[in-house]
């Protein structure tokens, strides 16, 4: 390849070469209008440094831009996705989606009845709270809810005990708000006690006091249905006999050993 | 102290004007001579390749200083130092072969060279170079009023294989029609937009190498017989003859 000596520096020359290429190279003592082959060309060393100094700049405050967009969106994600679910039934039958933040961003209905209690009503930045009593407030005036009816209480979430413990908490809120109406009186109950296919005493249960219902539910449906053999016999009374009847003494230990397994 | 913040915003005004590195560079001509003989360890003339070499690495290091990288004189050693022994390596892979430089066998005053048989005759090359360097400096002096230097058409020349042959489909295609080469003279604009429109080149390219294409059109106006000579692989679209 030759190479045209167009322009001379001190510390460089400019050469044109054979294909049209402009170089800078060491000048060795040439001279505008020489031609030579054998050239150095000149190699400016930080300007590729110097661009991926600012790539790297450019690259970490695009990280840094794309986490926070991330954590952002996770977080506005988390607020609007209910992380449980109230069943309410009063008679329509509402479900009412609560985020972390006790915050309602879900409410929908089943059946007809839920769809006129829900129309028209606006849920959008009220608590859980708010929302549980409007919508018994609602129903009361809408004649769906009357003295002696009882509402029918549910939660539902990924963590079993935390949801027993929330459908306390909303049980509670809604006793209170009940306590304070002097107009109507309603039980709240629990939904799988009213619901369970097959719960033959849920009746006996659903009479009492709902405070205490939830706890000692569980331990008479334990009892009843171990007790099975016993022929309905309440297990108090069992007890009574074991203490008073010394002949009967090994059949009712017996079934209490049955009874505990 | 002040001498080095002084020599650093010279080193910086000489990045941006090409004046200013030569004036730089001529002033530093003692230093650059020491650095060069101290990386060889033997003395280096004004004529030695290696000095060449160590005044092109310490205009790379004026292009190249950043304020961080310490004083200018230091990085500027170190620059011409390890140019200088990157350049003796590249020499030393190349040793085998034989050069023409080397002194002829029981004649000292002649090389290998000279044994060759001369093709061309030493008077007229010397007259081929005055009317070359005739019809560069009549480029430069036109250039001139574009406000275009060789420099500037290096800094701005395509070094991509693709990009260059680009370049040459548009260049090939002003040189077909003079009407365009009349009009860059007549107006001192590149036209471009018939230069995009006619040889099909993305303007981006084009534009991204505008120096370096107003410089080769200049080289098909009228005169410059002997650049377009040299050029001709470029100008006419033939295959290069390996």
């Amino acid at each position: 390849m030759k190479y045209m000596v167009m322009e001379c520096h001190p510390g460089f020359a400019v050469v044109m070469s054979e294909d049209g290429r402009f170089l800078k190279v060491a000048n060795r003592n040439y001279q505008v209008g020489q031609t030579v082959t054998d050239i150095i060309e000149m190699q400016v060393p930080t300007s590729k440094k110097r661009r991926g100094r600012l790539h790297t700049l450019l690259y970490s405050a695009a990280t840094v831009a794309a986490c926070a967009m991330l954590a952002v969106t996770v977080f506005l994600y988390q607020g609007q996705v209910a992380y449980a679910s109230v069943y309410l039934d009063i008679n329509p039958q509402v479900r009412i989606g609560v985020n972390r933040q006790d915050q309602v961003v879900e409410l929908e209905a089943d059946d007809p009845d839920g769809i006129a209690l829900l129309d028209g009503y606006q849920f959008s930045q009220k608590s859980r709270d708010q929302v549980v009593q409007e919508l018994v407030a609602r129903a009361i005036d809408m004649d769906y809810l009357n003295s002696g009816d009882s509402i029918a209480l549910r939660v539902e979430a990924k963590d079993a005990d935390w949801a027993t413990q929330y459908s306390e908490d909303v049980r509670a809120a809604l006793n209170a708000y009940l306590a304070q109406r002097q107009d109507v009186l309603v039980d709240v109950d629990d939904w799988d006690d009213l619901f369970d296919e097959d719960d033959w005493d849920g009746d006996d249960d659903a009479e009492e006091d709902s405070d205490h219902a939830d706890a000692e539910d569980e331990k008479d449906q334990d009892d009843t249905d171990d007790s099975d053999m016993d022929e309905d016999e309440p297990d108090d009374r069992a007890d009574d006999q074991e203490e008073s009847d010394d002949e009967d003494d090994t059949d009712n230990e017996d079934s209490d050993e049955d009874a505990d397994e | 102290m002040r001498q080095e913040t002084e020599i650093t915003a010279k080193v910086y005004a000489a990045k941006q004007d090409v004046q200013k590195a030569d004036a730089l560079i001529r002033a530093y001509i003692p230093f650059i001579r020491a650095e060069a003989s101290r990386a060889l360890s033997q003395f280096c003339t004004e004529q030695d390749d290696a000095f060449s070499i160590a005044m092109m690495a310490f205009h790379e290091a004026i292009l190249g200083y950043e304020q961080d990288r310490g004083s200018f004189l230091s990085y500027a050693a170190l620059r011409i130092r390890s140019r200088l022994l990157d350049e003796q390596r590249k020499q030393a892979r190349h040793d085998k072969e034989l050069s023409l430089e080397t002194p002829n066998d029981g004649d000292n005053d002649s090389t290998l060279a000279d044994t060759l048989q001369e093709t061309s005759n030493p008077i007229e090359d010397a007259e081929v170079q005055q009317a070359t360097r005739q019809e560069i400096l009549e480029l430069a002096a036109v250039m001139q009023t574009f406000g275009v230097s060789f420099a500037d058409v290096a800094d701005n020349a395509p070094k991509q294989e693709r990009t260059l042959e680009a370049c040459g489909q548009a260049i090939r295609w002003a040189g077909a029609h003079p009407e365009l080469l009349d009009e860059l003279l007549r107006t001192k604009k590149l036209p471009m937009t018939k230069l995009v429109k006619g040889s099909g080149v993305e303007r981006k390219t084009l534009e991204r190498h505008r120096k370096y294409v107003l410089a080769m059109l200049l080289v098909q106006t009228n005169g410059y017989e002997i650049m377009r000579g040299h050029l001709r692989r470029v100008l006419r679209k033939r295959r290069p003859t390996a």
